[in-house]
């Protein structure tokens, strides 16, 4: 047996870094993240596998004709998956809520004042202009979206963009809470909202996501593709003529497309690009989004409560983002911590799926203005 | 001090229009209620045989409170919806040992009934079985 021979057989031995070695345990990290505390585990599992392959030496999924590569090529750098889980979330939402009460329309918006003004952090940092945007969309606290502008404004910055996204997307009920005792008062936590369903015909269901994509579309066309798809799985839901399809894209086609994006994306997870100290800078800034977006509500909630001559509970303003129910929950659970009997539950759910749109439209909006 | 200018007009401006695109989809939703409302009110007109113009909308407002949709009142919404929580209470309080054990909706119940949905395949009182 030669020498060469040998080598070969243990060319993995040879060829292991640090880096390799350190992203397997960040890997590893992820994917104990995802069992162990169950943090978005659909994502971060796929994402921690997909990191743990890709940095095995000489790993034969990446590079050329990789199954990993072929992945990210096939979904990624085309902006396929993440359009096609907004057709999967749209056919999950409903948009009642936010029908019943078109004025949270603009607790949505507030809610993406933490785009930019971690924007201006990274910029401050001295990130560039693609790369601080990249970096801000994490404040829209959507996954989809974070990817779908950061690969296209900053492809380099994917990973690290997207595993902040996701860890403190379900990192939400912690973060959010302590922002919204601080800036809150107990009277103004424990205000009570009336609240009276009122009936939407079916019209009404089916014409929002047509209304919505020809407003936003006309408007800011490079939204178009994140809110048109978007909006056609919630045109499926309401329509009630396809439920093989509506079934489809929020089972079958989205848990396939999260399961092969995670995987994409933790693939880019390679040693040499991703343990760098921007890494640690994203992370941080990406926390940053998630506090000055909660803040920039609860803010915005002050005034509509100052505004309705205080009959408007400011913690609903919390909710105006894209986290879909989650910020709601949160939102109703402060509410009942200060008065167990206040139910708050359905105007948050109206200013989260508003927060849904919205995060939508400054994506769109940020990529006209960036890359546009 | 150039980032900090270019990233504040970013904001100005990505904010605004935001806001903007909101604010008119909020004008396009309030647009939508009130044909929405305008088409039920005609039609409701329509089926008491009554004209839907605001004359009539006032008289038919003065005369007596709408109808629900159910034809129900609240009350007897109310005790319709006592009653079906009552009678599944009673149901589960009836039912096996094994099955009231836990709260149903709950993983530890629907553990229960798999179970039991196993002893019944196997049938074990048949003979041989």
């Amino acid at each position: 047996m030669s020498g060469e021979s040998i080598d070969q057989l243990f060319a993995g031995l040879s060829n292991v870094t640090w880096q390799s070695l350190v992203m397997l345990l960040v890997g590893g990290a992820l994917i104990y993240l995802a069992i162990a505390r169950e943090y978005e585990p659909l994502l971060l599992l796929p994402i921690g596998a997909g990191a743990i392959l890709a940095n095995l030496p000489l790993s034969p999924l990446v590079g050329e004709g990789g199954m990993l590569t072929v992945l990210y090529d096939v979904g990624v750098a085309n902006e396929l998956f993440p359009l096609l889980i907004f057709v999967g979330i749209g056919a999950m939402t409903d948009f009642g809520p936010l029908l019943e009460n078109p004025k949270m329309v603009l607790l949505g918006a507030a809610g993406q004042f933490g785009i930019f003004l971690t924007l201006i952090l990274a910029l401050l940092l001295g990130f560039s202009r693609e790369e601080a945007a990249s970096i801000g969309i994490i404040g829209a606290i959507d996954g989809p979206t974070s990817i779908y502008v950061s690969g296209i404004l900053a492809p380099h910055l994917l990973a690290p963009i997207t595993v902040a996204a996701y860890s403190y997307m379900s990192l939400v009920p912690i973060i959010m809470p302590p922002v919204m005792r601080l800036l809150t008062t107990k009277r103004e936590r424990a205000i009570r909202m009336t609240y009276s369903q009122r009936p939407l015909s079916r019209r009404t269901r089916v014409l929002f996501p047509i209304v919505v994509t020809i407003v936003v579309g006309v408007l800011v066309p490079f939204a178009t593709p994140l809110i048109g798809c978007l909006m056609l799985g919630n045109l499926m839901r309401e329509s009630g003529v396809v439920e093989r399809l509506t079934h489809a894209a929020s089972n079958e086609i989205a848990n396939v497309v999260t399961l092969f994006l995670g995987l994409a994306i933790g693939s880019t997870m390679q040693g040499t690009a991703f343990l760098l100290p921007s890494t640690l800078a994203i992370l941080g800034l990406g926390l940053v989004a998630f506090v000055l977006d909660t803040a920039a509500g609860v803010l915005f909630g002050k005034l509509m409560n100052v505004v309705s001559g205080g009959r408007f509970n400011p913690l609903i303003g919390a909710a105006g983002i894209s986290a879909f129910p989650m910020a709601a929950r949160v939102v109703q659970k402060e509410a009942a911590r200060e008065d167990f009997s206040n139910f708050v539950l359905m105007h948050a759910m109206g200013a989260n799926a508003a927060g849904q749109v919205a995060s939508v439209v400054a994506g769109g909006v940020l990529l006209a203005l960036v890359a546009g | 001090m150039d980032n900090l200018g270019f990233g504040l007009w970013l904001t100005a401006l990505g904010m605004g229009t935001v806001f903007l695109l909101l604010v008119l989809l909020m004008v396009a939703l309030r647009v939508i209620a009130w044909t929405d409302r305008r088409g039920r009110r005609a039609r409701d007109a329509a089926a008491s045989g009554t004209p839907a113009g605001p004359a009539a909308r006032g008289a038919a407002g003065d005369a007596a409170p709408a109808e629900p949709p159910s034809g129900l009142t609240d009350d007897e919404v109310a005790a319709i919806a006592i009653a079906v929580v009552t009678h599944a209470r009673v149901r589960r309080l009836q039912a096996a040992p094994a099955m009231r054990e836990h709260e149903p909706g709950s993983h530890l119940f629907a553990n229960r009934w798999v179970g039991i949905g196993r002893g019944y395949q196997q049938q074990p009182w048949r003979r041989g079985a």
